[in-house]
């Protein structure tokens, strides 16, 4: 009887040994990859990124007295991704992020405000005017 | 410090001594552009440098044919000027050609009329000198026109118009050093308006007026400039298993992002305004994360806030110790930051867990403090494109295993022996960083914002056009994150 109750006693101690044992999670090295994805071939200079650096080129316009005024590059839903104080004579290159998508940035300059188009990554603004031959 | 007094200037007049006694026209510029840009007018004039026609320096003014008595037929026109006493001059000669019956110069002046805004302004024109050149004489004249005393020394605002008249043959007239006596106030800025009769508010004295100013009452901040949008956010979405492949669901840990960067008058970064939303980890590792400004040394910080590195050492200014470029911890366990729900793995990823709100984060990276510039010097805005900005997780506490975005250069702190083990093929002496044989990353930045996969949903399950965008090098579907007709399986969105 009493053999009994030690075995008994015995096995339920072993159970909730065996019960009460917390087993953490590993760090879960063991993931199975995706197969598709790992037999794609991607190309190596591919950077995976949905934005572009664009050059923004600006000419400036040689001025009879210094003209300062607020330069503003802006995407076209009016997003500013550059806002300084700029000399309307000074010649200035700058590099902005925008999404892929984007095909023109908007200059805004004092009363100019003018739609540039992006090409090859590349966009370009004069401060000096087009003028025809029969400019009034 | 600057005291913040009522401050009048006039802005765009910055030079000393810019009111200049005389008002010049040469044509040295070769390109009539330049002068039409700072507002001169021309109607029937170019500019010539051919040795037979130019009268002086390098180029001269050239007109057309001669056949018409009018004021505006052929003409040069002043920008808006204060005129000031003596004599308009200026030298000319009549082109040697028959049956030149009659040439001549006509001088007038032109007030600025506030209320006539079809005619830019121009008030009714006044001639005051008339001059009949000797068709004969093929010399070299100097045209001398008293200004009238009716508009010398004014306050008032006047253009001045000369005109070239004359009728027979096609002979032109040329004509150079153009002196207009008086002062030049015409803003090329703005349209060719007259510059600002009243002087610009500029409460903080920081150069830029008021109505420009983003913060008029700060002496060191005026603009701010957005990335991706002024309330838009990207999003990071990150595999934690590196340098081992992973399920590729891409949300181990998935963060929002929005960046501020604020300058001042002199274009110089004064905070770069971080926010952070922390969207979900399906993850077992409580992953790290933090950014590098790639080319920005770590002393050209002056203070950090609002992040939570937790224990890990930073140096006395905020940014991560013993790092030649700025390092920003943002925080060191992200389940410290958003408490696991105890239902699926991690948080957010498992629908059959609860939605947990997502956690915001704002840090402010301080360059100029009150207008001390830190001992590295300033940073402008230029340096500061977001493309420095150079994101990475480290994984579950471990500093040492860092995880960027592909191509991107790891910090110092990273353990360099993990490089090319595992499925990892990086070789940062070439630039080559966190891919894989074929080239897949362990991270992705989409700065239109995404809408990441439920857990264990690979990503290309999810989206129907990755692997299009993936194996065309971004040059199709580059929209595949959009949610447009059967670009994604709903279900395995979360």
């Amino acid at each position: 009887m009493i053999t009994i109750i030690k075995r008994f006693v015995i096995l339920m101690i072993g159970s909730a040994l065996v019960l009460s044992c917390v087993k953490l999670d590993p760090p879960d090295r063991s993931i199975k990859p995706n197969e598709k994805l790992n037999e794609i071939s991607v190309p190596g200079n591919f950077n995976w990124s949905t934005s572009m650096n664009v050059e923004v080129s600006i000419t400036g316009l040689p001025t009879v007295i210094e003209i300062k005024n607020t330069l503003k590059i802006t995407l076209t839903d009016g997003t500013t991704l550059y806002s300084a104080l700029h000399k309307m004579s000074e010649n200035i290159k700058i590099s902005l992020t925008v999404p892929n998508e984007t095909s023109s940035l908007i200059i805004i300059y004092g009363a100019t405000q003018q739609n540039i188009p992006i090409v090859d990554k590349k966009a370009e603004f004069s401060f000096i005017p087009v003028v025809t031959d029969d400019e009034v | 410090m600057k005291t913040k007094l009522l401050s009048i200037l006039v802005f765009i007049v910055f030079t000393p001594g810019v009111a200049l006694s005389q008002v010049t026209l040469n044509a040295e510029s070769g390109n009539r552009a330049i002068e039409v840009g700072n507002c001169w007018q021309f109607a029937g004039q170019t500019y010539t440098s051919l040795t037979s026609e130019v009268l002086s320096g390098s180029f001269s003014l050239i007109s057309g044919q001669m056949n018409s008595f009018s004021l505006t037929n052929s003409f040069i026109k002043t920008p808006w000027m204060k005129i000031g006493s003596g004599n308009i001059t200026f030298i000319a000669r009549i082109g040697n050609q028959p049956n030149t019956v009659a040439r001549g110069v006509r001088v007038s002046y032109i007030p600025y009329n506030s209320t006539s805004s079809s005619t830019g302004f121009e008030g009714t024109l006044t001639t005051f000198y008339t001059r009949d050149f000797n068709v004969s004489d093929l010399n070299t004249v100097t045209v001398i026109a008293p200004i009238p005393a009716a508009i010398a020394n004014s306050t008032s605002l006047y253009k001045i118009l000369v005109s070239f008249v004359g009728q027979g043959g096609s002979g032109k007239i040329m004509s150079d050093n153009y002196i207009f006596p008086g002062t030049y106030w015409s803003n090329p800025s703005n349209s060719c308006q007259p510059l600002p009769v009243v002087v610009v508010t500029d409460t903080d004295g920081d150069g830029v007026p008021d109505a420009q100013d983003e913060y008029p009452n700060d002496p060191y901040r005026a603009y701010n400039s957005y990335f991706p949008g002024q309330t838009s956010f990207g999003t990071l979405a990150f595999e934690d298993n590196w340098p081992l492949k992973g399920d590729y669901d891409f949300n181990d840990v998935v963060i929002g992002y929005n960046i501020k960067t604020i300058t001042n008058a002199a274009n110089q970064v004064v905070d770069l305004v971080a926010s952070f939303r922390l969207l979900a980890s399906g993850a077992s590792f409580s992953n790290g994360f933090g950014f590098q400004i790639d080319g920005i040394a770590a002393n050209k910080v002056s203070k950090v806030t609002g992040n939570k590195p937790g224990t890990m050492p930073m140096a006395a200014n905020g940014v991560e110790v013993g790092q030649a470029f700025a390092n920003i911890i943002v925080f060191s366990s992200f389940f410290g930051e958003m408490i696991r729900p105890g239902v699926g793995i991690g948080v957010n990823t498992d629908k059959a867990g609860p939605y947990i709100t997502p956690t915001n984060m704002q840090v402010v990276v301080n360059f100029i403090n009150n207008g001390v510039i830190p001992p590295g010097g300033a940073v402008t805005l230029g340096q500061l494109n977001f493309s420095a900005l150079n994101f990475f997780i480290f994984v579950n506490g471990d500093r040492g295993t860092e995880i960027h975005l592909p191509d991107r250069m790891p910090t110092e702190r990273v353990n360099p022996s993990l490089f090319g083990t595992g499925d990892d093929t990086s070789n940062p002496g070439a630039g080559r960083t966190y891919k894989t044989a074929n080239n897949m990353p362990w991270a992705i930045n989409i700065v239109q914002g995404f809408d990441y996969t439920i857990e264990k949903a690979a990503i290309n399950e999810a989206y129907n056009f990755f692997i299009e965008w993936a194996i065309s090098g971004g040059s199709s579907y580059a929209n595949w994150f959009l949610n447009l007709p059967g670009y994604r399986n709903a279900e395995l969105i979360y």
